[in-house]
């Protein structure tokens, strides 16, 4: 089975050779909020998400079509995670205890990045378009949060690093939105004369 | 949308767990920071210090933990630190006096300056501000930690030095109490002067 | 219209959903307008309130009126979108859902909690109430807007997703091809270019608002995260002005479809409509830093292009809407009924309402008019006698019967000038003390203004009895399934 995985899908190496290089060059990327975060973090979810798009496929019978129906339980569990690794404290315990650091590298890759794969192609559109709005306006908050607390919030990152964290995900919010809605204006038409009543998974997002 | 069957149980029983999970990461909804995190963790006194052993500027033992009667204020600090451990000498300063005024509390509380610069702070360093900040090294002792029990002290305390590239270190700064038992019971702001007398008084106890 | 494909089915469940909310706007109408004439007549010392109350109340309308607004507008749109595109009812039941419970949350900050802000929750008055009201009464209500805001993003997407299948892509449903090529195979409808345009920036401004909400909700419990106050200040009018205008907008799209019925005319996008909805899009997103005039701290570049959009905003829709309705009612022979008339006064109310608007953008004229009476003045015309009529109009289309047209000319004729000389002279008081420096937002007004503000709760009063008989007449008529 392992070996019809890495011949039929070549993702789930590219998935694995991401997360040891984030694994190899911790000690870099962790020593800046913005590489730890935006990159490491980002690079984890993608990791995650190559290797499920090969489990998805090569056993499809993990999209649990009955228990994870339209993507949602999946969605679920993503969003629970990014909530849980959005704590500030929990940030720090991954940077100060092994056993932080190895549920990073556990929970970040499963719970993010493999059940967002196996789920959010089938999520309903208008699912996927509030959870990006979402996602946009947190991006926001949190971009003021670490731009404005007087404080540090993180006890293992200096305050000017936390402002400089905050700044860039100001440019985040501002490029992914930008990234999302550009396609919205200029991809194909559909088909001419499509009768407005037929139901179809074709949505505002992809 | 269609949520039904066995995906609105799964959903539900997804978000039960992620909530608890959420409720329990974040000590109910009261720390979102690993800062306060500890300082709660420390107000329910459930961990021990540890008997470290430090040094004071001539290089005599000086234990964490000395006598079982007496409340211990612990503070770290680095001595060529230009802001906030100078601060930290001042709010140990301020205690100290309204220490004094109280007999009972006087003869019942110890207070550590504890460097954990354990290179660059030897005895001079010690000494000189030990004397810019008037500690008597009696009641008030400014003393460096050993190199071996460095790490095992701070992680005790939830004390994280990091590097500065502008000037040495920078550390989450807090005036730490430690119960006659050697129960961490309390962390402070430098300024909440008026927090840590209270917790003092209230552990050394009534006629004060 | 030629392109109607949803199935009978689809459109009767539209029809009853749109009803319901339009019914519930109604009742908020005529809830806050009783809070307006009891705000109107205490300033004129026909009765006794206390202040407190008087900015609660304040706050209610404030709040009340713009969510009114923008329910009545959204089930106009929603009501009319789905003639065009295969739109999902859970979509707006979940809408329905989310605004109540936001408004509940409201209320109950501000009649429990005693919140007394201002709708727009102008940083830091919330945090600093001057123990008026607790924290949690104002973050209670930040939460409620919060609520609407996501009800508005639910619906809206929905609406964009529905248009996005039909058509393929936004340029297409905005007619961009028409706009720069001046040719297109399938000129999408009237209402699919508005409210295509009514998607994009009110989704961008409720995205911002949410933002900003969160921002002043950490701000509350952790006072010492501090917001800049002109930041917040940008983004809440932002937010703000988009939120009011959208809700006009998608009352609009009412007209674009209803008035064809009486006319014979089919409303048809020309080059010109579609050009002047996609300057819509972008003035609309741009003109906000008017009403940051009085901010001189602001950069001089935004409020100078503040001022420049003031003029332009206001020109392309009424161009497009008000100039193309007078050439498709004259000469149409079209019959006046209850309906037609109250959309054909909305869009005048609303024309009418950005005259003093584009006064008030003038930047040396703000500097001494901006905190009169003038602007609630500029926003009660073309809210009044410009939404609410539209409202109105919509409510009364829908239960309309055949000898409407033949009734048009006894009881209904005479509410319906009612209204008009009512509201009106309503919003025309206000502009002529806003002229007079008559400061806006005082509970307590000094004895020569007095005079003014007895003659507003007189015409209050009037608007209200013949808002009563329009909103009684479409429930009572609606409760006897007594429609098309």
């Amino acid at each position: 089975m392992i070996s019809r995985i890495m011949t039929l899908h070549r993702p789930w190496m590219t998935a694995l050779l991401i997360v040891m290089l984030c694994f190899v060059f911790r000690g870099m990327l962790e020593r800046h909020p913005v590489t730890h975060i935006v990159v490491q973090l980002s690079a984890l979810v993608v990791a995650g998400w190559l290797a499920g798009q090969s489990l998805g496929g090569a056993l499809p019978a993990l999209r649990l079509t009955d228990w994870n129906a339209g993507g949602s339980v999946g969605i679920l569990v993503a969003l629970f995670a990014g909530a849980f690794w959005m704590l500030p404290r929990n940030i720090d315990w991954a940077l100060g205890q092994t056993s932080g650091e190895f549920a990073k590298f556990v929970s970040i890759p499963l719970l993010m990045g493999v059940s967002l794969a196996l789920s959010w192609s089938r999520a309903p559109a208008l699912a996927k378009c509030l959870i990006k709005a979402n996602a946009v306006s947190m991006l926001l908050s949190l971009s003021w949060v670490y731009t404005t607390a007087p404080e540090r919030l993180c006890n293992n990152y200096l305050l000017g690093q936390q402002q400089e964290l905050g700044s860039v995900l100001l440019w985040l919010a501002i490029v992914i939105s930008v990234i999302w809605s550009v396609p919205l204006f200029v991809s194909q038409p559909l088909a001419k004369h499509r009768p407005a009543n037929i139901q179809t998974a074709r949505g505002v997002s992809t | 949308m269609n949520l039904k069957g066995k995906a609105l149980l799964a959903a539900c029983a997804v978000s039960i767990a992620g909530l608890s999970a959420l409720w329990l990461a974040t000590d109910g909804g009261r720390a979102l920071t690993s800062e306060s995190a500890r300082r709660l963790r420390a107000l329910a006194a459930t961990g021990a210090v540890p008997p470290s052993v430090l040094e004071d500027s001539r290089g005599r033992e000086i234990l964490l933990r000395s006598r079982a009667d007496v409340v211990t204020l612990v503070e770290f600090i680095y001595t060529t630190c230009p802001t906030v451990c100078q601060s930290a000498g001042d709010a140990f300063f301020k205690v100290r006096s309204r220490v004094l005024q109280t007999p009972k509390l006087a003869q019942s509380v110890r207070m550590l300056s504890i460097s954990f610069d354990v290179e660059k702070d030897g005895p001079d360093r010690l000494d000189d501000y030990a004397r810019g900040h008037e500690a008597d090294g009696q009641m008030w002792k400014v003393v460096r930690a050993r190199r071996d029990g460095l790490p095992g002290l701070l992680d005790a305390f939830g004390v994280v030095v990091i590097p500065n590239p502008a000037y040495g270190y920078t550390h989450n700064a807090a005036i730490h109490v430690v119960r006659q038992d050697g129960h961490l019971a309390g962390i402070y702001d430098l300024e909440d002067i008026d927090g840590v007398m209270a917790n003092v008084r209230n552990l050394v106890g009534p006629a004060t | 219209m030629a392109n109607v494909a949803t199935t009978n089915n689809q459109s009767k469940e539209a029809d009853a959903l749109s009803s319901v909310a339009l019914l519930l706007a109604g009742a908020v109408f005529l809830l806050m307008m009783i809070a307006g004439l009891l705000m109107r007549s205490a300033q004129g010392k026909l009765i006794d309130l206390d202040p407190t109350l008087f900015y609660q109340l304040m706050t209610a309308h404030g709040a009340g009126m713009v969510g009114a607004a923008a329910l009545s507008g959204a089930a106009i749109m929603w009501l009319f979108l789905g003639r065009h595109v295969s739109l999902n009812k859970l979509a707006f039941k979940a809408f329905l859902a989310l605004f109540l419970l936001g408004v509940v949350l409201i209320l109950y900050s501000i009649f429990v909690g005693g919140f007394g802000g201002g709708w727009t929750f102008l940083y830091p008055l919330p945090a600093h109430s001057g123990g008026v009201w607790e924290t949690a009464a104002a973050a209670t209500f930040l939460v409620g807007l919060l609520l609407v805001g996501a009800g508005f993003l639910v619906l809206y997407f929905e609406m964009g997703r529905a248009i996005l299948v039909r058509y393929g892509n936004l340029s297409q449903a905005l007619a961009w091809p028409l706009v720069f090529r001046g040719k297109m195979e399938t000129v999408p409808p009237p209402t699919i270019v508005a409210s295509t345009v009514i998607v994009i920036f009110n989704s961008v401004g409720t995205v911002v608002g949410a933002a900003t909400l969160a921002i002043s909700l950490i701000n509350l419990f952790v006072p010492t995260f501090e917001i800049d106050a002109l930041l917040a200040k940008n983004m809440i009018y932002f937010f703000g002005h988009v939120f009011i205008n959208a809700s006009i907008y998608m009352a609009v799209i009412g007209v674009y479809e209803i008035l064809p019925e009486y006319t014979g005319r089919p409303w048809k996008v020309s080059r010109p409509f579609a050009i002047g909805w996609s300057a819509v899009l972008l003035f609309v997103l741009a003109v906000y830093p008017h009403h940051l005039l009085q901010d001189m701290v602001m950069p001089p570049w935004m409020l100078v292009m503040g001022q420049v959009v003031s003029y332009l905003s206001g020109l392309p829709i009424l161009a497009v809407t008000a100039f193309a309705m007078l050439g498709y009612v004259s000469g149409s022979g079209m019959k006046w009924d209850l309906a037609s008339a109250l959309l054909f006064l909305g869009v005048f109310g609303w024309s009418v309402g950005v005259v003093p608007a584009i006064i008030d953008g003038i930047i040396s004229i703000n500097k001494v008019m901006h905190n009169t009476l003038w602007v609630p003045g500029h926003f009660h015309t073309y809210l009044l006698v410009g939404e609410v009529a539209m409202s109105f109009g919509v409510m009364a289309w829908i239960v309309r019967s055949k000898q409407d047209v033949a009734l048009f000319s006894g009881l209904q004729r005479a509410v319906f000038w009612t209204y008009v000389v009512g509201a009106l002279g309503f919003a025309m008081v206000f502009l002529t003390s806003g002229a007079a420096s008559v400061p806006r937002r005082w509970a307590v007004h000094a004895p020569e203004w007095i005079m003014q503000d007895r003659i507003a709760t007189l015409l209050g009063i009037v608007t209200l009895l013949s808002a009563v008989y329009f909103v009684t007449r479409f429930g009572s008529r609606l409760a006897s399934g007594e429609r098309k």
